[in-house]
């Protein structure tokens, strides 16, 4: 039983116990004393009636006149006289009592009173003795009415003692139930602070409870601290903090070959005469202009968005920007601004040269590097400051946003939307659960889409949240399908939070489903979930509440902010591929995900591995403790 | 032949039937009066014991004379200063003087502690004739009556007349009002064990009360 309940039972029985206690009491105390009234009553009518009698030489005629006198007048159940040998002389009892009380209550309550005794006396003979017996209904009927009055009283009292204590019930059980949900909260990995009860013993609990997940909190903050500078380390180049050249190929690598990417452009920035500047200048000099570089490579990413900026090696940068660019405006840009920063360490000639190109996804990384890199030659043959443009793969026809608006639409509603499905694979190789993103043909006779060709698009239109429900209606259904499979991944656009009826019919659809909910991973990209963190926030409570779990996939590139995740309860980080190409040469980023893994697995999250390339990267993650992986070496 | 009970007396036991409890009785008298009384309590127990011996028309007698030799009639106000008290025997032995209530009270205690049957025993409202130093009067007065049969002439004991006489013969009173102190006492008895401190006591129950916790009962 609840202890809310116990609580009121309590209050109950107490009440009942005082309330019919107090009820007893009172009636048997009002009951002795209608009896004693009654007795006095008896005791003092007979000797009036006695007195009377003997002031009078009695005989038996007055006798009867003054008693038939007294009993019609009064209230008696009998007046006798009895003689001095024991016999009745005179008799008056009353035939029947009318009352109003009920029998049953007269009967448990029975008014006994004593007969009141006297002497009648003639002269010195004694004449008999007067027995007088008032009639008890009176006081039946005043003991009657005051019980009523005291159950009436009782339940009134009673009532009003139940609404108190239902409000004092109430206001004990508001802080308890803080306290409970952070207690369950803290099972679910949600470390949240509650506000101190204002009960005292509920006030040490949630104290307690508060500087426990604060501990938590800063022990967790202290390791992300030392992560981070792992993974500065092992990603960044020490002299412009700009990324180093593994890191940036590993995500040049996803923006090619990830299923969401929608292409980017790649601009290579090569600083001429290095080694000249070095003799000239010196080393130091040539250390501030590399840096001088780095600040402007670094700005132009900053005003450009998403994306990636590295050092190659010693005289090379590179930017790489995701997404649709003007990237030949971008470059101009830059080329002026790096122009105009170099020139105090150059003498005469050209003093930058850049490669640039813009690539849909789906190509291959070294024909991309390849051709860029043959354009940035083909500046430096120049012997200017200058930009070549490589051009790689086709483009699509350029369409209208009515179009694209039109097309997704008629997509979803005519169903031409489907999962297509990677396995995710567990430390040993099982299989833990399939990763299937959406997609989607515009037209009847059309290519199935990946997500990088629509998905920017949708999110400019505001579609997202009607692709993101088919996708999780279509993942329901295959899990419904296929009781054997583990599990299954739909990634989310985060934007779709911002559509306000997204959030209800998600929760709506695990509902419906929640025999197989359970087995429904959903997950959202870092980038998004840190910039809609509220509706991200909302979002995983939800979908913990409907059963089913939730992750964090391209994980790693914002780590900084994983204190901002650590709190929310999350069931699965998954790890840009960024940091697992090549692990098994990259002792840096090895320390980083082992520390990543330990941290996870103290909130209990698990650790998986996006893009893993070979079977080298998949030991290494294993060795390192990831849970599971994806890729295209897991089969 | 009194001679003779009194030896009587004094070789044999006390007889079981005395139900007072004498110890008690000179703790209660010696916690409100000075130890003079102690001597009137003894020959009170020793005319107790010896009329427990004699035949009934002769316990009268010895009851009677017992109180009418030994203490002082007076008016009520000048013995309590406060009118018309009732006091009980042990009071009454105390102060060693009393007035007729208090006079036909401890005659009756002690005709019942005898072994008297109390339904023989009627205290009586009389109007008295006496003659005063200022000529003849009428007095409000208490006797103690006895009725050997219940149909039959009391005989009256009184302190005005300190001879045992039949009502007939005591024509200076004129009875008013009597009471049978039985139906009184199952009254108190009644009232001790389940009308507790209600503070409704007739005149004679209170008496009766207060007796009792001198150890009279």
């Amino acid at each position: 039983m609840s202890m809310y309940r116990q609580l009121w039972l309590a209050i109950i029985i107490s009440m009942l116990l005082a309330l019919v206690g107090s009820l007893l009491a009172s009636t048997l105390s009002a009951r002795s004393y209608l009896e004693e009234q009654l007795t006095t009553k008896n005791v003092d009518n007979a000797a009036a009636l006695a007195l009377s009698l003997s002031q009078q030489q009695p005989d038996l005629v007055i006798v009867e006149l003054a008693v038939s006198a007294l009993f019609d007048s009064g209230h008696y159940e009998s007046i006798e006289v009895v003689g001095p040998q024991g016999e009745v002389l005179v008799s008056r009892k009353a035939e029947v009592v009318v009352s109003t009380v009920p029998q049953w209550f007269m009967q448990m309550l029975p008014l006994d009173s004593l007969p009141g005794e006297a002497q009648i006396t003639g002269g010195w003979t004694q004449f008999g003795t007067v027995v007088l017996k008032s009639n008890s209904s009176f006081a039946y009927a005043s003991l009657w009415k005051s019980v009523i009055e005291l159950v009436l009283a009782a339940v009134v009292a009673g009532l009003v003692a139940g609404y108190l204590g239902s409000r004092i019930l109430r206001r004990l059980r508001q802080p308890l139930d803080t306290v409970i949900e952070q207690a369950q909260a803290i099972t679910d990995r949600r470390f949240v602070t509650i506000k101190e009860p204002a009960v005292p013993e509920l006030r040490k609990l949630g104290k307690a409870m508060n500087a426990m997940v604060e501990r938590i909190k800063l022990m967790f903050e202290e390791q992300a601290r030392q992560l981070e500078a792992v993974r500065r380390e092992a990603n960044s180049d020490p002299l412009t903090g700009l990324a180093n050249r593994s890191y940036f190929m590993g995500r040049l690598q996803s923006a090619l070959a990830r299923e969401d990417s929608s292409g980017g452009a790649l601009l290579i920035i090569r600083v001429a005469d290095l080694v000249g500047i070095n003799q000239r200048l010196g080393r130091e000099a040539t250390d501030d202009l590399l840096r001088r570089v780095g600040a402007v490579v670094s700005n132009c990413l900053d005003t450009h968005g998403d994306g990636t900026a590295a050092r190659l090696n010693g005289a090379d940068f590179a930017i790489m920007l995701a997404g649709k660019v003007m990237v030949g405006n971008v470059a101009e840009l830059l080329l002026a601004r790096l122009v105009k920063e170099t020139a105090p360490f150059v003498e005469q000639g050209p003093a930058v040269c850049l490669g640039i190109g813009a690539f849909p996804p789906g190509l291959e990384l070294g024909a991309v590097l390849s051709q860029v890199d043959a354009a940035l030659a083909a500046a430096e043959a120049d012997g200017i400051n200058g930009i070549r443009e490589a051009t790689l793969g086709a483009n699509d026809a350029p369409k209208s946003a009515d179009e694209w608006s039109r097309l997704i639409k008629s997509a979803i509603e005519q169903h031409r939307v489907r999962l297509i499905s990677f396995p995710v694979a567990d430390a040993t190789g099982g299989l833990l659960h399939r990763e299937c993103p959406l997609r989607l043909k515009l037209t009847e006779q059309g290519e199935w889409l990946p997500a990088g060709h629509f998905l920017p698009m949708a999110e400019r239109l505001k579609l997202t949240a009607q692709l993101d429900l088919a996708a999780i209606e279509l993942g329901l259904t295959q899990l419904a399908n296929d009781p054997a499979l583990p599990g299954l991944a739909i990634n989310l656009s985060a934007s779709s939070l911002e559509n306000a009826s997204f959030l209800p019919r998600l929760v709506e659809l695990l509902k419906q489903r929640s025999a197989v909910s359970r087995r429904l991973w959903i997950e959202v990209a870092e980038a998004g979930a840190l910039r809609y963190f509220d509706g991200f926030k909302t979002l995983v409570l939800a979908v913990k509440a409907g059963g089913s779990r939730i992750g964090i996939e391209h994980f790693g590139r914002q780590f900084s902010q994983i204190g901002r995740f650590h709190a929310l309860g999350l069931d699965y980080l998954k790890v840009d591929v960024s940091f697992v190409r090549d692990l098994h040469n990259n002792p840096g980023n090895q320390t980083f995900l082992k520390g990543l893994t330990h941290i996870a697995h103290s909130i209990s999250m698990l650790v998986i591995a996006e893009g893993v390339a070979s079977d080298e990267e998949f030991q290494a993650l294993k060795v390192v403790g990831f849970d599971g992986a994806t890729g295209p070496a897991i089969r | 032949m009194l001679f003779v009970a009194c030896l009587f007396a004094l070789w044999s036991p006390l007889p079981e039937a005395l139900g007072f409890d004498f110890d008690r009785l000179r703790a209660a008298l010696l916690e409100r009066f000075d130890t003079t009384r102690l001597p009137l309590l003894d020959r009170w127990q020793q005319t107790l014991t010896i009329a427990s011996t004699l035949p009934e028309a002769e316990k009268l007698i010895y009851i009677n004379d017992f109180f009418n030799n030994n203490f002082y009639f007076y008016d009520d106000v000048k013995v309590w200063q406060q009118n018309d008290y009732w006091a009980t025997p042990m009071e009454l032995i105390g102060r060693g003087e009393g007035d007729c209530e208090d006079m036909a009270i401890a005659k009756y205690y002690s005709l019942k502690e005898v072994g008297v049957a109390t339904e023989k025993l009627r205290m009586v409202y009389v109007k008295a004739a006496v003659h005063a130093d200022a000529g003849p009067t009428t007095l409000a007065h208490m006797v103690l009556a006895y009725y050997p049969t219940p149909n039959a002439e009391p005989l009256v004991l009184d302190n005005l007349d300190v001879q045992i006489k039949s009502a007939s013969q005591r024509g200076d009173l004129q009875p008013i009002f009597s009471f049978n102190s039985d139906a009184v006492w199952s009254g108190v008895a009644a009232n001790s064990t389940r009308k507790e401190g209600t503070g409704q006591l007739t005149r004679w129950q209170d008496l009766v009360q207060r007796a009792r916790t001198e150890g009279l009962e």
